[in-house]
């Protein structure tokens, strides 16, 4: 889509301390979606993204979350949720412990 | 003794506490292929022993100590155990495991099984040992916390630490408090719907298991070997626990808003990263305490580094604790709950209701349902360590106003209180505790329903989350969507109740698959996943058979007016899991074989598992 670029936060891609994980910048079209993102992050196909998305679906695999800005949202909003200039996406693992 | 049997050491010794009576009774292997074991012949024992208008400190009641087919044997963890009884919490069924050496050793002492009945006149102590039962008096005991009482009986004994296990009560069983725990090889606990008060209701303050000379057969060491080696790489797969102990997920469930912080009133949790299991194993000195044959290892020993509490030595709060005495509380402080955890462990209660009593009194405090007066002086402002100190021994004597209010558990609690406190307790309507987390966050709905519809005091087909796809089911896609969420407690029933029977860790072996293969070399049964299954899903239907006949009403399988509320910030904000409960709880019945509106076994699912003799409508 042409039209200026935004830039979102993606944390998340598990680090070796396994609390932080990876934080990138990343520089997408304006309207772009949520599916957009995790579209462009799988297509980078690192090893460490491949943790935690589906190459196949490009999607994310399903035992992991997904916030937006500390909200969460589920994977059928994906699709149809735009991404804003500073928006900050975060993936984790369905949390285990206890 | 009968025939041997793989897997088995074929005996139990029933213990009548009101004659001194030790008798043995063999385990035949049409029962041990119904029940296998631990949590299933356990739940037998409650279905066939204990009828209905026995009250729970009745010495009708039974205390059953179970191990399973997998205990004792080179299975990495095999020395879990489950305890069985009707607890104070429900007055309905609970099964409740612990970890350590005792499962092992109970069976190579030679029992697969010690079942408790009676009420001892005096306090005592059973050693089990050499294929039999000694009872012992403890009136010398008496008063000492649960670590006293293990060094003391080791003395009188005269062994060293690994030559026995000892589990044994605290003040709090002593006391009746209602969520008394029994707390053994110095960490581990029992600790679920009150099996410690239960325990202190027969007048046993410990039970003694030797490393005896008994050998459980085995069917084919070499298939075990390999199976054993499957379960230690799918545990070193699973999560952080081998590395970080169960305290490595806690910033996950922070950022999922799982995390109890103060009682629900908020869902944020920012000091998270300064109170997980990684700083805790980076800051803090720690030594490997491990389990009976166990290669993962996660229990510790720690020695607190900085902050208030430095030098103070301890066992490694797991996740449960931590959370606990963290958020829970309002403390930031890690050294403290280090010093928490020994506390609670020593005094003999369970950590989870004791917190959230106690978070719950705070809330009080703040505001101003209770004053310093009603606290007798102490400031119970969130995050003071020490008045919860405080409190903690209190209730384990039933002391004062707040020790004797608290000593009941939050629901009995917030009810004799009244008025808006009353909605401010988190709990299921059927008395049980849930465990340490905000279930309303994301990912936890499962544990959350699961906690309600489960029929033994604590969750019963999730368990560090739930994994349909361990056993070839679709995942759960999405967190928030009432019909996922029964679908996956429905559909995955059976599973980690099989586990339960097996007496050996989950944290050690968490995938079915591998599990299912040391459970066949051992046994030599050749049996599938979906026998595994059936045999769980025969425990947790003998289970919901057992409450029904003792009052269990299904209107009560759901949660709390604060345990299911709407969380008012964090990632979960606004999501509410009680909109569409009533349609859960029907889609769950009818996944399980149980009548949609009722929650009663239909006639047909009942064939189906063997249990036609214990209908409802049989007698």
């Amino acid at each position: 889509m042409p039209g200026r670029e935004i830039r979102v936060v993606f944390r998340g891609l598990p680090s070796e301390a396994e609390t932080r994980g990876t934080e990138l910048r990343v520089m997408l079209s304006e309207g772009s979606t949520v599916s957009d993102l995790l579209e462009k992050m799988a297509s980078a196909s690192t090893g460490k993204a491949r943790l935690v998305l589906d190459p196949a679906r490009k999607t994310l695999r399903p035992e992991f979350l997904l916030t937006l800005n500390g909200r969460f949202l589920e994977k059928s909003r994906f699709a149809s949720t735009a991404l804003k200039d500073g928006d900050t996406v975060e993936v984790f693992p369905v949390p285990s412990g206890g | 003794m009968g025939e041997r049997m793989n897997g088995y050491l074929g005996r139990l010794a029933n213990v009548n506490l009101s004659t001194g009576c030790v008798r043995e009774e063999v385990l035949d292997e049409l029962t041990a292929r119904k029940w296998v074991g631990g949590a299933g012949l356990g739940a037998k024992i409650l279905l066939e022993e204990i009828p209905p208008g026995v009250e729970w400190d009745a010495p009708e009641n039974r205390l059953v100590f179970t191990a399973g087919p997998l205990a004792g044997t080179m299975v990495f963890g095999s020395g879990t155990f489950n305890v069985a009884t009707k607890g104070p919490m429900t007055n309905l069924a609970v099964i409740s495991q612990a970890n350590g050496y005792f499962g092992a050793y109970l069976r190579l002492s030679g029992f697969d099984g010690l079942v408790l009945r009676g009420r001892s006149a005096e306090w005592v102590t059973l050693w089990v040992h050499d294929g039999r039962v000694e009872i012992r008096p403890a009136a010398a005991l008496l008063g000492l916390d649960a670590w006293e009482t293990e060094d003391a009986l080791r003395g009188e004994l005269g062994v060293g630490e690994r030559d026995v296990s000892i589990f044994a009560i605290g003040p709090a069983g002593e006391n009746g408090v209602r969520y008394a725990a029994i707390v053994g090889d110095r960490g581990h606990v029992t600790s679920k719907n009150g099996v410690g008060a239960v325990m202190g209701s027969k007048r046993v303050k410990a039970v003694v298991a030797s490393r005896g000379a008994f050998e459980v057969p085995v069917f084919d060491t070499q298939a075990l070997r390999l199976a054993n080696l499957e379960c230690f790489e799918a545990a070193k797969a699973f999560g952080t626990t081998w590395k970080w102990g169960t305290g490595g997920g806690f910033s996950n469930l922070a950022k999922s808003g799982a995390l109890p912080v103060k009682n629900y009133t908020t869902s944020l949790f920012p000091e998270h990263e300064s109170m997980n299991g990684q700083t805790l194993r980076t800051k803090f000195r720690v030594r490997s305490m491990p389990c009976f044959r166990c290669a993962i290892s996660h229990v510790k020993e720690v020695t607190v580094t900085e902050g208030p509490y430095a030098g103070f030595t301890g066992e490694e709060p797991e996740y449960e604790q931590l959370a606990a005495w963290g958020p829970q509380i309002g403390n930031t402080d890690l050294g403290a709950t280090v010093l928490l955890t020994r506390e609670v462990d020593r005094l003999g209660m369970d950590c989870n209701e004791a917190s959230w009593a106690i978070g719950w009194a705070m809330e009080c405090f703040e505001k101003g349902v209770f004053t310093l007066s009603e606290t007798e002086g102490l400031d119970l402002s969130w995050g003071n360590v020490e008045a919860v100190r405080v409190l903690l021994g209190r209730i384990s004597r039933r002391e004062g106003f707040l020790g004797a209010l608290l000593a009941e558990g939050v629901m009995r609690a917030s009810r004799k209180v009244k008025g808006p406190a009353e909605q401010w307790a988190i709990y299921t309507m059927k008395g049980v505790t849930p465990r340490g987390h905000d279930h309303r966050g994301g990912g936890r709905w499962p544990e959350l329903f699961d906690t309600c519809v489960s029929g033994h005091g604590t969750i019963q087909s999730s368990w560090s989350g739930i994994h349909p796809q361990f056993v070839d089911q679709p995942p759960l896609e999405d967190v928030f969507d009432p019909a996922e969420v029964s679908r996956v407690v429905g559909d995955f029933a059976g599973y980690r109740t099989f586990d339960d029977c097996l007496g050996i860790c989950r944290l050690a072996a968490p995938h079915p698959k591998p599990l299912l293969a040391c459970f066949n070399a051992v046994t030599g049964w050749n049996w599938t996943l979906a026998d595994a299954r059936e045999a769980g899903l025969r425990v947790i239907t003998a289970l919901r058979l057992f409450n029904l006949r003792h009052g269990l009403d299904p209107e009560n399988e759901r949660p709390s007016a604060r345990y299911g509320s709407v969380p008012v910030d964090g990632p979960a904000q606004g999501r509410d899991i009680q909109a569409k409960w009533d349609e859960m709880r029907a889609d769950y019945y009818r996944r399980m074989g149980f009548d949609p509106q009722t929650g009663i076994p239909t006639a047909e699912t009942l064939k189906r598992l063997g249990l036609e003799a214990y209908a409802p409508h049989a007698g």
